[in-house]
């Protein structure tokens, strides 16, 4: 029985070869492995390696003691990398090894692939997969491109560099039959989006000859792109850059060039050349106030929007900026003496020149919004409306007249620590300020006042007031 | 005069120093805000109610707002009120009172601080602003494209508001113009069609544009326009 057993298994070697089956794999999808297996054309002097796989498909571990390639028609084949023999391959299991072909001389090559699961003493003999690998190493042309183009690298990169988008590049490609006999590549195939070619899709090159072809490259964006030169049985990746160039300088017009704080400007903005690109960001306003007390001022903003930052766009060709959608924005400059900012982030797209221009508002006396005086039973009262944007107010003078407009008396007054105590709760240095003044006496006859009001930048007089 | 018959004392104190308040606004919600500060560099506060409003008149005496549904005050109280926009003219000479005409339903009524009382009314044409005289009220209405106050035409305009006294504001295309009771007239540019006036205090208008929130200043020897500030989405 035993005898009879051996026979059988000798004579039917497929029932012990189901336990390892070779496998090629393209990526990582495996193929089952006929008896032949060809590598197809090869451009003499490149090498081209395919990955195999023997896949232990019982239920028991398996050993492999034997990976070997013989060539047996030229010496083109071999392994090139693989796990050591003997090697245990658990159920289930695959063992993965590279079998590569490199060779120059233009004929055809044969070879066997042989995987062993005999004892580690008899090597490949046993149980035995084999494969007969086949391949046909073909003329290679030689390639090259001149400038602005660089390669082909090792890695058969050509590089077409970076450029602005929407312009285009165009590199001279020249293909050199280096035999003694006429060559016909094919395919001469260009893919990828950005990239072009006029050439057909083969041509025939006499001996020692060359064909030159264009290939442009349009980048349609900032943005990098590639693409695939196909010369015959080589592939070669074309690489190049689209950018955006930087939107030229900014140039700024305000509505004066006189500005002060409590005013209301309009802003807008060009570029110095038509912008190349249709372009988007934001402008943000920065305020940095020259008294040294206050922080800051929320009535320095865009009026608009009540917001510090507005949207800014530009379209390509254009020179006009347009700001929160608008042609202008309208800026307030508050009522504190200080530098206002204007800054331009253009993210991506780049600004030549600066980003940023500043106004400044400088400590100006107090200004009066409106001033009045009445009076009541036993008292006078003098309402003075304002701002100070050097937040310095305090000292006054009120001058009282009689009927006729003749002095009656002049009082001097310091009202500093009332307004500093007002001005710390305040975001501005906006005042509704009333003095009162109790009357002995007729009050009838106090026909007016006039009233100097200082701070550190100088002096302003209200009008003459009446009282009723 | 040599013998001065009184004395003046300063009495000025941390009370006697305020932010000044320019007005209450409508902003593009609907709602109302006060408006502080100085008139180029005002700052809006947050909204006094919490509700679209579609009329407001306000004065030195407080203000008058009109919701689809109601007529109130800042200071709560609230009265059913016909639906639809009101025409809202402050009664300088009774504090809290005003005539109220309500355009959708072309009733008119008084409102005396805490209701509203009908009163008869025949306007013979669409009515477009009112203002509170000595003894009663005028109104401004539209008669062949032009805008009559009684038996004057102030000429085309796209809106108008009575000011207090014999003055008005008429609303021609981008411009607003000022007419004053003594015929002088100030012209001011705004940036698109105006769509309506806010009375916002006593001093300034809010001017309502297409592009924008404009307040006019109509204290004379003042007139300026600035924008108001708008409210972030």
């Amino acid at each position: 029985m035993k005898v009879r057993l051996l026979c059988l298994l000798a004579l039917v070697p497929g029932m012990l070869e189901a336990q390892v089956v070779l496998y090629s794999l393209n990526g990582i999808a495996p193929s089952a492995l006929g008896s032949v297996y060809g590598y197809g054309q090869v451009a003499a002097g490149d090498s081209m390696i395919v990955r195999f796989r023997a896949l232990n498909t019982g239920t028991a571990s398996v050993t492999i003691t034997c990976l070997s390639v013989k060539n047996t028609t030229g010496a083109g084949f071999s392994i090139v990398n693989s796990s050591s023999t003997p090697f245990v391959v658990a159920a289930g299991q695959p063992m993965d090894f590279f079998v590569g072909f490199s060779a120059t001389a233009i004929t055809s090559y044969a070879a066997t692939l042989q995987v062993g699961t005999g004892t580690a003493t008899d090597a490949c003999g046993g149980t035995i997969e084999s494969a007969i690998l086949l391949a046909t190493v073909v003329p290679a042309p030689i390639l090259s491109v001149a400038t602005p183009c660089t390669g082909p690298d090792a890695n058969r990169t050509i590089s077409f560099g970076r450029i602005t988008q929407a312009t285009q590049q165009s590199c001279t490609f020249s293909i050199l039959n280096p035999f003694p006999q006429a060559l016909t590549v094919s395919p001469l195939l260009v893919t990828g989006a950005s990239f072009t070619t006029t050439s057909g899709n083969a041509v025939t090159i006499a001996a020692g000859q060359s064909a030159s072809f264009t290939i442009q490259f349009s980048p349609a964006s900032g943005s990098a792109f590639t693409g695939t030169l196909t010369v015959g049985t080589r592939t070669y990746t074309l690489a190049g850059t689209g950018f955006s160039p930087p939107l030229s300088a900014l140039v700024w017009n305000f509505d004066s060039t006189k500005i002060g704080s409590g005013e209301q400007h309009t802003l807008s903005l060009q570029l110095s050349a038509p912008a190349t690109v249709s372009a988007a960001g934001t402008m943000t306003l920065t305020f940095i106030p020259s008294v040294k007390a206050v922080t800051a001022d929320a009535a320095v903003r865009f009026v608009a929007t009540s917001t510090r930052v507005a949207s800014f766009a530009v379209t390509v060709g254009a020179t006009a900026i347009t700001l929160n959608a608008q042609p202008n924005i309208v800026f307030s400059t508050g009522t504190t003496a200080g530098t206002i900012t204007f800054t331009v982030d253009s993210g991506i797209y780049g600004l030549s020149g600066s980003p940023s221009t500043s106004v400044t508002t400088a400590p100006a006396a107090v200004v009066l919004a409106s001033s009045a005086a009445t009076s009541r039973a036993n008292q006078l009262d003098v309402v003075i409306s304002g701002f100070d944007n050097t937040y310095s107010i305090g000292g006054m003078t009120f001058s009282f007249v009689d009927r006729s407009g003749a002095a009656i008396a002049s009082i001097l007054a310091d009202f500093t620590t009332d307004f500093q105590t007002f001005f710390k709760g305040q975001t501005g240095s906006s005042f509704l300020m009333r003095a009162s003044f109790p009357v002995t006496g007729d009050v009838s006859q106090v026909g007016g006042v006039t009233v100097v009001l200082n701070n550190s930048a100088g002096v302003v007089t209200t009008p003459s007031l009446k009282f009723p | 005069m040599k013998t001065i018959l009184f004395t003046l004392m300063c009495a000025c104190g941390w009370g006697q120093i305020e932010s000044p308040q320019l007005g209450v606004m409508l902003d593009v919600n609907g709602r109302a805000r006060p408006v502080t500060g100085a008139a180029a560099a005002a700052v809006v506060g947050t909204p006094w109610f919490d509700g679209a409003i579609i009329s407001l008149a306000c004065s030195a005496q407080g203000c008058v707002a009109k919701t689809e549904s109601a007529l109130f005050t800042p200071a709560g109280v609230v009265v059913d009120a016909p639906p639809g926009g009101a025409i809202i003219a402050l009664d300088a000479s009774s504090p809290s009172a005003a005539y109220v005409y309500f355009v959708q339903s072309g009733k008119l009524a008084r409102w005396t601080g805490s209701e509203l009382v009908p009163m008869d009314f025949a306007p013979g044409g669409d009515v477009l602003s009112l203002r509170a005289v000595a003894g009663g009220f005028e109104y401004a209405v539209e008669r062949d494209g032009e805008i009559w106050v009684g038996g004057k035409s102030l000429g085309a305009a796209n809106s108008v508001l009575l000011l207090d006294g014999a003055g008005s504001l008429l609303a021609i295309d981008g411009q607003v113009r000022l007419l004053r009771a003594d015929g002088t007239e100030l012209d001011f540019t705004v940036g698109g069609l105006v769509g309506g006036f806010i009375r916002m205090s006593d001093q300034f208008v809010q001017v309502i544009t297409d592009s924008g929130m404009w307040a006019l200043d109509i204290a004379p020897g003042r007139e300026q326009i600035f924008l108001l500030p708008g409210v972030s989405p």
